[in-house]
């Protein structure tokens, strides 16, 4: 803007524009912000009020603290739920990391005949919608007795090919002649792999895990069929079943918010402590 | 390959002598190793059920005894359930709907926090992206509240007495609310670091020509940025035919989804549920049909209009050259 006054412009006029265009920006961004918050303020506000606090009462802030809805929840069984979620989910971080890793590096490092053939074959499949296969799964799993168990919803997402593409992109930017070397050297696959690759990997394996742990966090329409009942069933299945016990299909909001801050505000923490490689996912993959 | 005599007298040899004459193929069989555990979780947990499913969508099956054969009856079945076009006509409703909202707002947010007259742009950037990060179920839940009727946080707070969740006609729009709110910050991403990439030249030099900001955004930025937002499009509109999640546990009446509210994967589920295998599987591959369609028309479409458009850029801005010039 100084660049424009210099070239003759009245001073004033643009200087009023320039601090226009300003308070409008931040504007916007504290509107959006505002926004985007509140869901999270409602969780947690409502989460310290009575079930019948909420219903009558829903966007002020508590009167009357309570944590009564946690132990109502805690009394319903959801820490189980909150358990389950954790052992899906981070089980299935750690293998399909691993896996994915371990075919990317062989796709990229590796000749082997039906190659290309092969990794173009496993993205094609990148647009068939998770419920596609559904009907398919569901006889397959229960001839092999594994509806609601944890395998269930851990073994098929152990392969994910969005992981496999994001670690394929990244080792094509790492030049051959690093792992030629090693080879040179009298280097096995394997150590090549664990000892140079995985670490050269690491920002994407990171990203690769967030995303992994993100979307498991969230799957519900898989436990929903596949992993209902509650031994095994995940956070996400089971929270919006909260309804009263005596009443039957009245939902208890003071629970269900409880809940709700069990599902979001430990993947916030991890978010807030690993934003670089939240944010890395998300571009990674996807740019 | 063959061995001699020769080389099976000592293993060592063998070995070594091996590795001599077919590096290839040891290569080989290395790269194989190392692709079987994801080739073989992939096979058995994927590309088979989904297969699998194609099969059972030509069978009558519930889930007991054997499968008869069903030829088509059961797509037949679904094309004339008036339910299945509701669906259909839901799903595309929710798509395009809040594309046209959600993708030009995340773009607008992405321009506003690159430029350079707004600070503290981690933090901007990570309010933004922070419903993101928040379990899909729990924040619909959330919606739930908001939106709930009478006695929602929504009504409470404005004085109102909109049937949110109870009119379908609004709760439509309420789930459109709840994916642009969600994926706002997805897009807002992916858009921040696409423009890191536009060289500030270009910018610079537009800037001194006296464009202003939007002219910048429009004509400058905006075709530079062409092949992110066909990426976001086409991802977006492929993740939409596969939506679930938030119209069932937002709009969901005492368990129930009404049909008029319902995303097309419904079907899916719910057929699966009464034991329909057949039916649910047509649905599941109707579906896939549907994303495949629908990504091949978003792609095509968008480079039909992305050439025209971009000439038409072209000459506005040559236009305008030769204006100044003269």
């Amino acid at each position: 803007m100084t660049a424009a006054a210099g070239r003759g412009r009245p001073a004033g006029r643009s200087q009023t524009r320039a601090l226009l265009a300003r308070v409008g920006c931040y504007a916007l961004l504290v509107f959006v912000a505002v926004i985007a918050l509140y869901p999270l303020y409602l969780v947690i506000a409502n989460s310290l009020k009575s079930n019948t606090a909420v219903a009558l009462n829903p966007s002020g802030f508590p009167a009357q603290p309570t944590v009564s809805s946690y132990s109502q929840l805690v009394a319903a069984g959801q820490l189980r739920s909150f358990v389950n979620s954790l052992i899906v989910a981070s089980t299935t971080t750690v293998g399909a990391v691993f896996i994915s890793a371990l075919a990317g590096y062989a796709f990229t490092k590796l000749r082997f005949p039906g190659r290309a053939v092969i990794f173009a074959g496993l993205i094609a499949t990148i647009m068939v919608p998770i419920q596609t296969g559904i009907p398919g799964f569901y006889v397959e799993f229960a001839k092999l007795h594994w509806l609601n168990t944890y395998q269930v919803q851990i073994v098929p997402f152990l392969a994910p090919v969005f992981g496999l593409f994001m670690v394929r992109q990244y080792l094509l930017s790492v030049p051959n002649e690093i792992v030629e070397a090693a080879r040179m050297d009298g280097a096995g696959e394997w150590s090549i792999y664990w000892r140079i690759i995985v670490p050269i990997l690491r920002p994407v394996l990171a990203a690769l895990g967030v995303l992994e742990f993100l979307m498991m966090w969230n799957s519900f329409v898989w436990p929903q069929v596949m992993a209902d009942t509650s031994n095994v069933a995940p956070l996400a299945v089971t929270l919006p079943t909260l309804t009263d016990r005596t009443l039957g299909i009245v939902p208890l909001y003071g629970e269900i918010m409880a809940g709700s801050v069990l599902a979001i505000v430990p993947l916030i923490i991890v978010f807030l402590r690993y934003q670089r490689a939240f944010v890395s996912g998300v571009t990674y993959g996807n740019t | 390959m063959r061995i001699s005599p020769v080389n099976r007298a000592s293993s060592q040899a063998r070995a070594g002598r091996r590795q001599g004459w077919h590096p290839r193929r040891a290569a080989s069989l290395k790269g194989y190793a190392f692709i079987a555990p994801f080739l073989v979780l992939f096979i058995f947990f994927s590309a088979f059920p989904d297969v699998y499913t194609l099969v059972l969508s030509f069978q009558h099956y519930a889930g007991y005894g054997s499968a008869t054969a069903a030829g088509i009856q059961n797509y037949d079945a679904l094309l004339h359930y008036p339910v299945f076009w509701t669906e259909l006509e839901n799903t595309l409703e929710y798509w395009v709907l809040h594309a046209v909202i959600l993708i030009p707002v995340a773009f607008v947010l992405a321009l506003v926090v690159r430029s350079w007259s707004v600070r503290g742009k981690s933090a901007w950037r990570a309010i933004i992206f922070l419903p993101q990060v928040m379990s899909i179920v729990a924040v619909s839940l959330a919606f739930q509240v908001m939106f709930a009727s009478p006695n929602g946080a929504i009504n409470q707070l404005l004085g109102l007495h909109v049937a949110w969740l109870t009119d379908f006609a609004i709760t439509k729009w309420v789930v459109i609310a709840l994916l642009v709110w969600q994926g706002l910050g997805f897009w807002f991403v992916v858009f921040l670091s696409g423009l890191t990439s536009i060289d500030p030249a270009v910018e610079e030099a537009a800037m001194i020509d006296g464009a202003g900001a939007f002219r910048r955004a429009i004509s400058i930025v905006a075709p530079m940025m062409k092949n992110v937002f066909l990426f976001a499009i086409v991802i977006d509109a492929i993740t939409s035919m596969a939506l679930y999640t938030q119209p069932t546990v937002l709009a969901a009446t005492q368990g129930v989804l009404d049909p008029s509210v319902a995303p097309l994967s419904s079907l899916v589920v719910v057929n699966l549920q009464s034991s329909s295998f057949g039916q649910s599987a047509a649905a599941g591959w109707l579906l896939f049909l549907l994303t495949v369609i629908v990504s091949v028309a978003v792609f095509g479409s968008f480079r039909f209009l992305g050439r025209s458009g971009a000439s038409r850029w072209r000459d506005a801005i040559g236009g305008r050259r030769a204006k100044v010039t003269r």
